[in-house]
């Protein structure tokens, strides 16, 4: 049942699969259901995905994944579509809400603080996996203790003195560690690297 | 390194939040007036959106997706719909303009006693300042090495020593100034004694007089409201001791 006749009109057009984000996220603003269903569709796997590898608990991945879609539901707005890509946005997210689950502590991000850049096309999925694979290989591409620091901080939320005292390197070492993965990412997604 | 760099650095760490809360408060210190900063954030957030998307693992239960559309129907949003507004609503503009006025008139009285109070605050302020000022000065010429201290006497006689204490029962402090006192012996100090009108003699610190007898000291940890019946002052090892050792060097009656 929609709620008005304008979500109902709504509805009908956003039901297609190709619909970009921006226009979606309009329509979820203006309370249309289905579109809101289309941008599960399309991200709740990755949202899932992260809460999962985070976790390591299926129904808690679960609990997240239905929070940052009703959060998206009441508030929309928090997503700006000129500061960001939405399937990125929501992968930032989806990690920070993780963590707080993991780490058993109250939410400390809110939705409307996470901005971010856009410099990579996320618009089609064709583009998303070619993007992830990428950054999947540069992930196995790393020295192994580097992608352990990268996945300390990454996946289990924890600080560089934390990753340090767990692995037993110097302070200094992790931080370059994580810095250097990041910039390396970073080239690897630059516009001649994509090509 | 400038400021900025050793800032820019952390960036991506801050991203992550893999900064220690030491460090990522003094770098949100930064983020709000630093534009760079906040873009590079923004690049490193997308970093890690990006590595949130090449996550693999099991696509979400469907009942998830039930859950998820079952949840939102029963939150219908609730959509604005300026077409539906009709006459009958009409009041609505004039009784926001009466609001307004009416708001407009209270924020200016409020805004009138605002500066009124901050005129009084402003010319307090002003007084407390020469006040400060004036006990500063006084202070920095107790304090001063070369502060000449005379002690007045009739013709020929040799100045003793002699000593003043200024002590606020109130506030728990206590100035003393001393002049033409012999130099302590070795490893030993003078120690400057409250003497109560009741129970044992409280220790009030110990001072050592420069080369011409004089040493001032400032107390502004005496337990307060304590009444003294006289000062004293006696020798004692250098570290100070908790019970005075005869005989008294000075000794001064309160009151007198």
């Amino acid at each position: 049942m929609r709620g008005d006749e304008k979500g109902g009109r709504l509805s009908s057009q956003a039901s297609k699969p190709d619909t970009p984000d921006a226009t979606l996220i309009a329509r979820v603003r203006a309370g249309d259901q289905d579109s809101m269903t289309v941008v599960y569709d399309r991200y709740g796997s990755i949202v899932y995905a992260t809460a999962l590898r985070i976790l390591g608990d299926a129904a808690a991945a679960e609990d997240v994944l239905q929070e940052i879609f009703m959060q998206l539901w009441r508030n929309p707005s928090a997503f700006d579509g000129s500061r960001g890509s939405l399937p990125a946005w929501l992968g930032v997210i989806a990690r920070h809400r993780a963590i707080d689950v993991l780490r058993k502590r109250h939410p400390e991000t809110d939705f409307e603080d996470v901005v971010i850049a856009a410099s990579v096309d996320l618009g089609r999925e064709a583009e998303r996996n070619v993007i992830a694979e990428k950054v999947r290989g540069a992930m196995t591409s790393m020295v192994p203790e580097q992608r352990r620091c990268m996945e300390l901080a990454y996946f289990e939320g924890l600080t560089h003195s934390e990753i340090a005292a767990k692995t037993g390197e110097p302070l200094g070492t992790v931080k370059t560690r994580i810095r250097s993965a990041l910039i390396q990412l970073r080239k690897l997604l630059s516009p001649g690297e994509r090509s | 390194m400038n400021t900025h760099d050793q800032f820019a650095e952390n960036v991506r760490l801050y991203a992550l939040g893999s900064l220690d809360a030491g460090e990522r408060q003094s770098f949100e210190g930064h983020l709000h007036e630093c534009a760079e900063c906040r873009r590079e954030l923004h690049a490193a957030q997308e970093e890690l959106g990006l590595l949130a998307l090449s996550t693999v693992g099991p696509k979400p239960p469907a009942r998830s997706r039930e859950r998820l559309l079952s949840a939102i129907a029963k939150e219908p949003k609730r959509v604005e719909r300026q077409a539906n507004i009709g006459k009958g609503w009409m009041w609505i503009p004039w009784f926001a303009t009466v609001v307004f006025a009416l708001l407009s008139a209270l924020l200016y009285f409020a805004n009138l006693r605002l500066k009124n109070d901050v005129a009084a605050i402003r010319a307090n302020s002003q007084t407390q300042e020469v006040e400060l000022r004036q006990a500063r000065e006084m202070l920095d010429l107790l304090k001063s090495p070369d502060a000449m201290r005379v002690t007045l006497t009739t013709p020929n006689e040799k100045p003793k020593p002699n000593g003043k204490t200024i002590y606020s029962q109130q506030k728990g402090r206590l100035i003393l100034m001393v002049s033409n006192l012999a130099p302590a012996p070795p490893h030993m100090a003078y120690e400057l004694w409250l003497v109560p009108k009741q129970g044992a003699p409280v220790p009030a610190g110990t001072f050592w007089p420069d080369a011409s007898g004089n040493a001032t000291m400032m107390q502004t940890t005496m337990p307060s409201g304590m009444e003294p019946k006289a000062f004293a002052v006696t020798l004692e090892k250098a570290e100070g001791s908790d019970t005075p050792t005869m005989p008294m060097v000075m000794m001064g009656a309160a009151g007198d």
